[in-house]
């Protein structure tokens, strides 16, 4: 049972009792002030929740935090945690909305009070959705233990299990220990989403109008289970990769202490209807990873490597070659009345410049292809170097997400249903522990600074031994709770057909 | 006087015996559960903690672990808090004086589960276990107290909602065990009484943990509070915490049927079953040499004295492949490993542990440490944090890691952890100077590190089995410094690679033409070139290690035996071989290798 509403109610007291003066004679240092996490010069959507930090200065006694709007409307907290009262953050916001709000932060040392140079932030027009999932996962290399998905509203700081692993966890590995991953839904709404449970109580939950069912889908022609997943934007079908993947270990690279592979990967879809799997791609010298869909439903995206394998040991034969793993983005169109897809067609073509491309996301307009590039490889979280990119489809340029992305790993990025927010994962904090981002994409297709998932705990992602992962956009909440899930899980799945 | 004396002298009793046992037995032991359990002062901790029912008792009992850091304080507190206990449960369930010693039954049989603790103890998925089942049992005692005094009817059925309704969530199994205790004593009065409650613990903590625990499987909502993940395949370990439960709930009409044969031999009896239950402690306890040095190897590395660690592992007749790893390691340090290694049994013994056998997970991190692998040490040490919880050695361990490596922004992360906890903060702020590049160049350690691991993009696709990786690893080192060099011929000679043997020795004797070889080099290059059968050969290596020397004296006076082996090798000469050449390489190369040494 979580702390929340106590925390809630102690800061609302806490807030109410004292609600500090502004300093009127402060010295200017004429120094930025630094604050964590990093909100300055970022976008805010006008319905996120308040954006608390804390001012890293060990030296200073008091602190005095104003945020000014246009109007003239201040908010005014103290302490080194700068933290804000929820309605009136949202008033702020919403009378600001298309401008900027002013932060300044004051601290008194040795007695004297002194005044940081403002930085502002900006307030977009267009909201974000309101609801996001995750997974909490440890950061972990081959072991997991406590995963579960979350539900975060983002508006205000609520967050909901949607489904612990420890829900059906215990004491005997062999039967009570399960991995949760992959949750996606349908379009950003909740009637129709899937996620994996693998090892103990193995199957893909698929909730279809509100009703779960737990089906198998591995059969007899395919290499495995669904991994990585995409539900068609309209009809009941879920596009999955298949993959057995493998971890190689470095040895003395302090930016990159893992690499992640797949040495087998193919791409299926499965049609929920009829509960069939059908073959998409399934080469032995090609891996196809990260399927999605265009918004039209008319393309299937994904990530696909070629490599020249001998076969006899492919384990070790690719981590020889670990560095050598590069993926393009690669397009099929889809007919559904027939069920076929249209020839592979090549739309980033990475490998022409010595990188890697992963991750294609259309934005709901389907103008923009973003997705994350690095050096090599697929598991772009692993790299430092990856960044997001954007491909203007109408003009077929590609660009980098210069002002969102940082100089670690970027990944794992999903547009908001109205195509202004990108929520992905980055490792800028720490280069290990995923936290999730958002950052503006305006109408003139510009980025801008990304700003962290707000906490109340300012200090939040610091504290925090899991990491965030597979951020998604809702727009509604989930209605089906952890104990309806956990009551499918431990039914037999329904085993999947094959459909030739 | 006398009626005092009847309390005052078990309790005393208890107390030091309690103390002086656990004193001259367990100070490693204490060390090390602490070392392995992780309290920090902060609210996301507690948030962590609470998803699950019963959370207060063992955060309770972790708050109190850290202070076994330092060993005699937590054996100090411990036995406070049984003794009390002991006082807690006579006056709670009104036990007449002379059956004191009934009570001291329940903390005795917290103290044999304490000695009971194998391997177990470097893993644990639940915090606090040193000290919550102390703590659960007091706060069961004072839960059963306040039912039994309880003036009024309506006002016990109040109290048992309290509990089983309010006060599970936070207490758990103990909230449960002190409201069953108390109706137990209650039973006869009120039989009315006596069904709901059972009804209540029948359901209410299902339902509860079902639905406002969505990270708790319902199905242990009665062992909430108790370690019971802990639990696979070492349910032995914990069964005397399960009868000092049981004693627990049951010494009202225990006590009531001793009672009956009159104040002396119910006296007598009390004390008979309390000798009963202090048999159980010795009977119950651990003794695995190999655990109780490893867990003394573990407390020096703990506290910085890493001189004391040699000494204990040479000590150790047929140690794990853990304590060979640690004693390499020192050896190495020492710069004896060449001239030593060979000197100390290499014929390993498994770990005797039911649930925690892989050397790598118990001691991979650190050895990896040693050896300045920087990320497969952290690896292993968020593998632990992973699989287990985070705990202060391990948060240590990737810190330090971290703080290698280079990696301020994520150093921080660690160190800010352990600077909120009370007896490693200090440590986490020394740290902090290695943050600045210049200061961590400079340092020794990192200075070892680049002497050692010199490859910048190597890639290892398993780490699984630490002591072979590193084995591999050294044995194929070709690029030299003196300190590979040292690791590279040890390695070879283990693993018995010749070729590789030759190349870093012939190279270092090139490059020092004067060099006196250690001790285990020139056995293995004379036996290597009797190998070769080829006289001139074995000529010119006599005359590369001294001739007059005393490894050559010793080669020549059993060079047909070792001829005769490397011919056709028999037990017969082997046994010979171990009799006149103990703490050779021959005989590791003939003996031990040969007895079926499986790296971990």
């Amino acid at each position: 049972m979580r702390f929340n509403i106590l925390i809630t109610l102690a800061f609302a007291a806490l807030l109410a009792s004292c609600t500090p003066s502004v300093p009127q004679d402060a010295r200017e240092t004429g120094r930025d002030v630094s604050i964590f996490p990093d909100y300055t010069y970022v976008v805010l959507p006008p319905n996120i929740a308040p954006c608390n930090f804390h001012i890293n200065d060990s030296t200073a006694t008091e602190f005095v935090t104003v945020v000014e709007g246009a109007d003239g409307q201040q908010l005014v907290v103290g302490g080194q945690d700068a933290m804000f009262g929820e309605s009136k953050w949202h008033s702020l916001l919403e009378a600001n909305k298309g401008t900027d709000l002013v932060v300044t932060v004051y601290s008194k040392n040795a007695g004297t009070w002194q005044r940081y140079k403002p930085f502002t932030i900006s307030v977009a027009e267009e909201p974000i959705d309101e609801y996001i999932t995750y997974r909490y996962i440890e950061a972990s290399y081959r072991n997991y233990n406590e995963l579960s998905i979350c539900q975060r509203h983002l508006t205000d700081f609520d967050e909901q299990v949607m489904y612990s692993n420890r829900f059906l966890g215990g004491v005997n590995p062999e039967n009570e220990f399960q991995c949760i991953n992959c949750h996606n839904f349908q379009n950003y709404h909740t009637d129709n989403f899937q996620f994996h449970v693998r090892y103990a109580h193995a199957g893909t939950v698929i909730v279809r109008d509100g009703k779960a069912e737990k089906y198998s889908l591995k059969t007899d022609s395919t290499i495995g289970a669904g991994v990585y997943t995409a539900w068609h934007p309209t009809k009941p079908i879920i596009a999955y990769s298949l993959s057995h993947t493998v971890q190689t270990f470095l040895i003395n690279e302090p930016d990159h202490k893992i690499e992640v592979l797949d040495t087998l990967s193919d791409l299926v879809i499965y049609h929920v209807d009829t509960n069939e799997i059908q073959i998409v791609q399934n080469s032995f010298n090609s891996f196809e990873t990260y399927p999605s869909w265009s918004p039209d439903g008319k393309y299937l995206y994904y990530s696909s490597s070629w490599m020249d394998l001998e076969g006899k040991n492919t384990h070790y034969e690719l981590g020889n070659h670990y560095d050598k793993i590069r993926y393009d983005i690669i397009r099929q169109s889809y007919d559904d009345a027939t069920r076929t897809f249209g020839e592979p067609d090549t739309v980033v073509k990475a490998t022409a410049f010595g990188r890697s491309a992963t991750h294609a996301r259309i934005s709901p307009d389907g103008r923009y292809l973003m997705f994350s590039s690095g050096e090599y490889g697929h598991f772009m979280l692993h790299h430092f170097e990856s960044d997001l990119y954007v491909k203007d489809l109408q003009t077929d340029s590609i660009r980098p997400l210069s002002n969102i992305s940082s100089n670690r790993a970027e990944s794992y990025h999903v547009w908001s249903s109205n195509g202004r927010w990108i929520l992905f994962s980055t490792r800028r904090e720490d280069n290990t522990w995923t936290r999730l981002y958002i950052g503006y994409f305006d109408r003139e297709g510009r980025d801008h600074k990304a700003f962290a998932l707000p906490q109340r705990d300012p200090l939040y992602n610091k504290k925090l031994l899991k990491a965030f992962n597979l951020g998604e956009f809702m727009v509604e909440p989930i209605k089906i709770s952890p104990q309806e899930l956990a009551e499918i899980i431990e039914k037999d799945p329904v085993p999947a057909k094959f459909y030739k | 006087m006398k009626r005092t004396l009847q309390l005052i002298i078990p309790l005393a009793a208890f107390a030091i015996l309690t103390f002086a046992y656990l004193a001259l037995t367990a100070q490693d032991l204490f060390f090390v559960a602490q070392a392995n359990d992780y309290f920090v002062y902060d609210w996301t901790h507690v948030a962590r903690i609470s998803e699950q029912p019963g959370w207060l008792v063992p955060y309770a009992g972790s708050f109190l672990t850290q202070f076994a850091y330092h060993p005699l304080q937590g054996i100090a507190l411990l036995t406070l808090l049984l003794t009390l206990l002991a006082w807690l449960m006579k006056w709670a369930l009104r036990l007449p004086r002379h059956l004191t010693a009934l009570a001291l039954l329940p903390p005795v049989l917290v103290v044999a589960f304490v000695m009971g603790w194998d391997y177990g103890v470097f893993g644990t998925r639940h915090y606090g276990n040193l000290f919550s089942p102390t703590v659960g049992l007091m706060v069961s005692t004072l839960i059963a107290a306040i039912s039994i005094r309880l003036p009024k009817r309506w006002m016990q059925y109040v109290w048992a909602a309290v509990v089983i309704v309010g006060t599970y969530p936070w207490l758990g199994f103990y909230a449960l065990l002190g409201i069953l205790t108390g109706t137990i004593i209650n039973m006869r009065h009120n039989k009315l009484y006596t069904l709901l409650v059972a009804a209540g613990v029948a359901v209410v903590p299902y339902v509860e943990a079902h639905t406002f625990f969505v990270e708790f499987n319902s199905r242990y909502a009665w062992q909430a509070a108790l370690p019971f993940m802990d639990y696979y395949k070492t349910i032995g370990t914990w069964m005397p915490l399960y009868a000092a439960f049981a004693l627990f709930a049951l010494m009202h009409p225990l006590a009531n049927l001793l009672n009956k044969t009159g104040e002396r031999l119910s006296a007598v009896a009390a004390v008979a079953l309390a000798v009963a239950a202090v048999c159980v402690v010795p009977l119950h306890r651990f003794t695995d040499s190999n655990f109780s040095t490893l867990i003394a190897v573990e407390h020096a590395y703990g506290v910085g004295e890493d001189d004391r660690v040699l000494d204990l592992c040479t000590k150790q007749e047929q140690p794990i492949r853990s304590i060979i790893m640690y004693r390499n390691i020192e050896l190495w340090k020492r710069g004896e490993l060449l001239d030593k290694m060979f000197q100390y049994s290499w014929v390993a013994d498994t770990v005797h542990s039911r649930n925690l056998r892989h050397n790598t997970y118990i001691t991979g991190a650190r050895v990896f440490q040693q050896y300045t692998f920087w990320n497969f040490s952290y690896r292993w040490a968020m593998e632990r944090t992973v699989m287990f919880n985070p705990s202060y050695t391990d948060m240590q361990i990737m810190a330090q890691d971290i703080v290698y490596n280079h990696e301020p922004d994520l150093a921080d992360k660690y160190l800010s952890q352990l600077e909120n906890t009370l007896y490693y903060k200090d440590w986490a702020r020394s740290q902090r100077r290695l943050l600045d590049a210049d200061v961590l160049k400079a340092d020794s350690i990192a200075m070892l590190h680049r002497k050692i691991v010199l490859v910048p993009h190597g890639a290892i696709d398993n780490t699984e089995f630490c002591e072979y990786l590193l084995l591999k690893y050294f044995t194929n080192l070709f690029a030299l410094t003196p300190e590979r060099a040292e690791l590279s011929l040890a390695a070879s000679l283990v693993m018995e690679k010749e070729d590789e043997f030759w190349q870093v020795c012939l190279a270092e004797v090139k490059a020092n033409p004067n060099i006196i070889l250690p001790r285990h080099v020139q056995e293995a290059a004379l036996l290597f070139a009797l190998k070769k059968q080829n006289p001139a050969l074995l000529s010119q290596i006599k005359l590369m290690v001294g001739p007059q020397g005393a490894v050559c004296q010793q080669f020549e006076r059993n060079q047909d035996l070792l001829t005769r082996l490397l011919a056709q090798p028999n037990e017969a000469d082997a046994a010979t071989l171990a009799t006149l050449c103990p703490g050779t390489y021959w005989n590791y190369f003939f003996n031990d290798s040969r007895r079926g040494t499986i790296f971990d």
